[in-house]
């Protein structure tokens, strides 16, 4: 596994990596080279070689190896699925995205974490992310209060705003904090084939659309239900503030975008980026470490960073896409307590910093008001500090992969202009309430809109 | 020659027959059982709810599914006849050009044996609307580029000019055996009848030929209603649901979404669908034999 190249330190920051590096060694020997090896399966995402890095550094330090299964998203998902539900998991540690980890919580595969090690618990810098990494199997809420600990956070994915600064620098303007002042700039940045003004992700997949416009409709006033975080999911997404949000979505990718919205990619988005021909988009927080590697981007230095924008009187609401680190059940004790060994060195704050610097987005406080959150590199942590107490995420049930697949349908054929917005928003708000209520969930939807 | 009793033959057929139970009709009737079952998982265990007929009655509402067979139809009707009107005419011109056809052959057979990622990978590149090589042919002679892929009027058109280039070389295999295998005789007594070229290919070369032709057609039609890889590496069924094909919505149904039940119905739906026209196919094939002899 490669690690990232890193840019010029000063001496006095070498000298600081040196000691937390003698830190890391000295915490580690409690576990130096005793553990099982730890099979991880594992999406490939723009944090991947950041994760592989701090993998290498583990193995580096102690002496206990980790092994990658790298897979496409679909294919990491179908894999963990396969591995639950065997006789045993050849995966010791599942790194399970934000979405859909609530079928991995009810289906009850994830062996609770203090079950392991009662001692252990998550470090107190690191992030809690509206308590997703605990739940109740009783009550088969997500939380801390009366959950169970059932995975570590790995990554903290949550959608930001990227923007060329140098070309808003030229201009003197300032990162934009409404929807208006957006597309205000990206008309004005706009100049097809050489600079497109903006483009988001509008291609049908697992989870793609849904997840970039979830911070347009929540922007704009709107959700897709009506209090998910509350259990509450009678449906919203056909709100008149829903339309206005799509309105503006789809206003976006067919008069300031590409030519081709309704296929974009996150591949698609980091290309037009870093080879300078877009001018603002929005993506995981992780992608931040290719716009400055000079071997891919022709970018370096100039893409800067930012919380989503809101219309006014409604806060930004980036969406919460984060990955948690969880172990099977179904796989031998000695396996169970050699995965949480690494979970737990990489969650300590020593290692969130190193993390940091080999190009992954650390999930601790602790990385975020450090030093090298000021290094010019690291900017997009500052967007970060921003920008993670005002992300949600979108759901914590099961049926996570269906109702995704709803609104993928729904608003990829919006943004292709197969069918209207208000018939987009309608149609979604129908079937989701149709496999919410199959489900048995006490559910309805708002009348449809004309 | 030794004489075997009837029940000797009927036993001999048994271990063929249990081979065939166990590989193909063990799991269909596994996917019928659980067609009829909603599966969810509680404590890492299975469980498995019977639901009746519930999961087939969703079909006709499923948008993917509709849009899906619409697609797929297309995709059998225009892709296989051009693969089977094109390898005809290869078949032909390779046949006619005799030993020298040999040098042909492999070049037409190459994108048969390339792998579908690696088929995907080349045709992306090559509709690629800002690099790719039909745009740069388009810009070079001052027309605009496209985005083949991207634009709803055209992708499925492109996924199936992917699947025309990929499968006619199939085609052009059945179609070269059939051709070399036709009696000499009757092409030179049409010449020394004074028949044209045309007409000998009208009336003796293309009669003699309908039944290869024929199972060739419904060899790739049935084929060619199961394209997956094309379309999962080119569009995933978008922009919209403009290449959204049927095996696609059963990939999305049963596997992404996690749906088993609602995913086995799709599928035996199909499976029957595709053998009943099989069986009507077949039979129309041996009607039309039949009145010709």
């Amino acid at each position: 596994m490669k690690t990232p190249e890193k840019n010029t330190i000063p001496s006095m920051a070498m000298i600081g990596k040196a000691s937390i590096v003698a830190a890391m060694l000295a915490s580690s020997a409690t576990f130096a080279a005793s553990h099982a090896p730890v099979n991880v399966v594992i999406n490939q995402s723009p944090w991947l070689e950041g994760f592989a890095a701090i993998a290498d550094l583990y193995e580096d330090e102690t002496g206990n190896e980790i092994t990658l299964d790298v897979n496409p998203y679909a294919g990491s998902l179908e894999k963990q699925r396969n591995a639950v539900r065997s006789e045993e998991s050849e995966y010791d540690l599942l790194i399970i995205n934000g979405i859909f980890y609530p079928e991995m919580y009810h289906g009850g595969f994830l062996e609770p974490l203090k079950s392991i090690d009662p001692e252990f618990d998550l470090d107190s810098r690191v992030y809690e992310y509206g308590g997703t990494p605990w739940f109740d199997s009783e009550s088969r809420a997500i939380g801390k209060e009366d959950g169970q600990l059932l995975t570590v956070p790995v990554n903290p994915n949550i959608t930001l705003l990227f923007y060329r600064k140098d070309l808003y620098e030229e201009k003197g303007w300032e990162a934009p904090t409404s929807f208006e002042q957006l597309e205000s700039n990206a008309r004005a940045l706009h100049n097809p084939k050489k600079m497109y003004g903006i483009a988001q992700r509008a291609g049908r997949a697992t989870v793609s659309v849904t997840w970039d416009f979830f911070p347009y409709i929540q922007g704009f006033g709107g959700s897709y239900f009506r209090d998910s975080d509350a259990g509450d999911y009678f449906v919203t997404i056909n709100s008149e503030a829903a339309r206005e949000a799509l309105e503006t979505y789809v206003r976006l990718a067919s008069e300031v975008g590409p030519e081709n919205p309704a296929n974009l990619t996150q591949g698609d988005l980091i290309q037009l980026l870093v080879t300078g021909k877009l001018a603002h988009t929005v993506l995981p927080a992780a992608a931040w470490a290719q716009m400055d590697d000079p071997n891919k981007s022709a970018v370096v230095g100039k893409v800067g960073y930012a919380t989503l924008p809101s219309a006014e009187g409604f806060p930004s609401t980036p969406a919460l896409g984060h990955w948690l680190g969880g172990i099977p059940k179904n796989i031998p004790d000695e396996k169970k307590r050699a995965a949480l060994a690494f979970l737990d060195w990489f969650q300590q704050p020593e290692t969130q910093i190193q993390y940091a610097e080999m190009g992954g987005a650390p999930i601790s406080a602790a990385a975020y008001e450090s030093d090298i959150a000021d290094r010019p590199e690291n900017r997009y942590m500052k967007a970060m500090v921003t920008a993670s107490p005002l992300a949600k995420g979108m759901w914590t049930i099961p049926e996570g992969a269906e109702l995704a697949a709803i609104t993928e349908l729904g608003l990829n054929r919006a943004v292709a202009g197969e069918i209207t917005v208000t018939e987009a928003l309608n149609s979604m708000a129908a079937d989701l309430e149709s496999v919410l209520s199959e489900a048995g969930y006490a559910t309805g939807r708002l009348p449809d809109l004309e | 020659m030794p004489h075997f009793s009837p029940l000797g033959k009927y036993l001999s057929l048994l271990p063929a027959l249990l081979v065939f139970a166990l590989l193909a009709l063990l799991p269909v009737i596994n996917l019928l059982i659980t067609s009829f079952h909603e599966v969810s998982w509680q404590a890492g265990t299975k469980q498995m709810e019977w639901v009746g007929l519930d999961n087939y009655a969703d079909i006709p509402a499923d948008p993917l599914f509709k849009a899906g067979v619409i697609n797929t139809a297309i995709v059998v009707i225009f892709a296989t006849s051009a693969q089977v009107i094109i390898g005809l005419a290869l078949a032909l011109g390779c046949s006619a050009l005799g030993k020298k056809g040999r040098f042909y052959r492999p070049l037409i057979i190459l994108p048969l044996l390339i792998p579908g990622i690696v088929i995907g990978a080349i045709w992306r590149l090559m509709y690629n609307s800002e690099f790719g090589v039909f745009n740069l042919i388009l810009e070079a002679v001052g027309l605009t580029g496209h985005d083949w892929l991207g634009s709803s009027s055209t992708a499925l058109a492109s996924v199936i000019v992917v699947d025309i280039w990929h499968w006619t070389p199939f085609a052009f295999l059945l179609l070269l055996a059939a051709v070399e295998s036709l009696p000499r005789d009757v092409s030179e007594a049409a010449k020394i009848d004074g028949a044209t070229t045309w007409q000998e290919f009208r009336y003796v070369t293309l009669p003699l030929l309908y039944p290869a032709i024929f199972m060739t057609f419904l060899f790739r039609a049935v084929m060619a209603s199961k394209i997956f890889d094309e379309v999962f590496l080119l569009t995933s069924g978008g922009p919209g649901t403009s290449t959204e094909v049927v095996s696609f919505t059963i990939f999305q149904r049963y596997f992404l979404q996690d749906n088993p039940g609602y995913g086995s119905a799709l599928s035996v739906s199909i499976i029957f669908v595709v053998s009943v026209i099989i069986v009507i196919a077949l039979n129309a094939g041996r009607s039309r034999e039949l009145a010709q002899s």
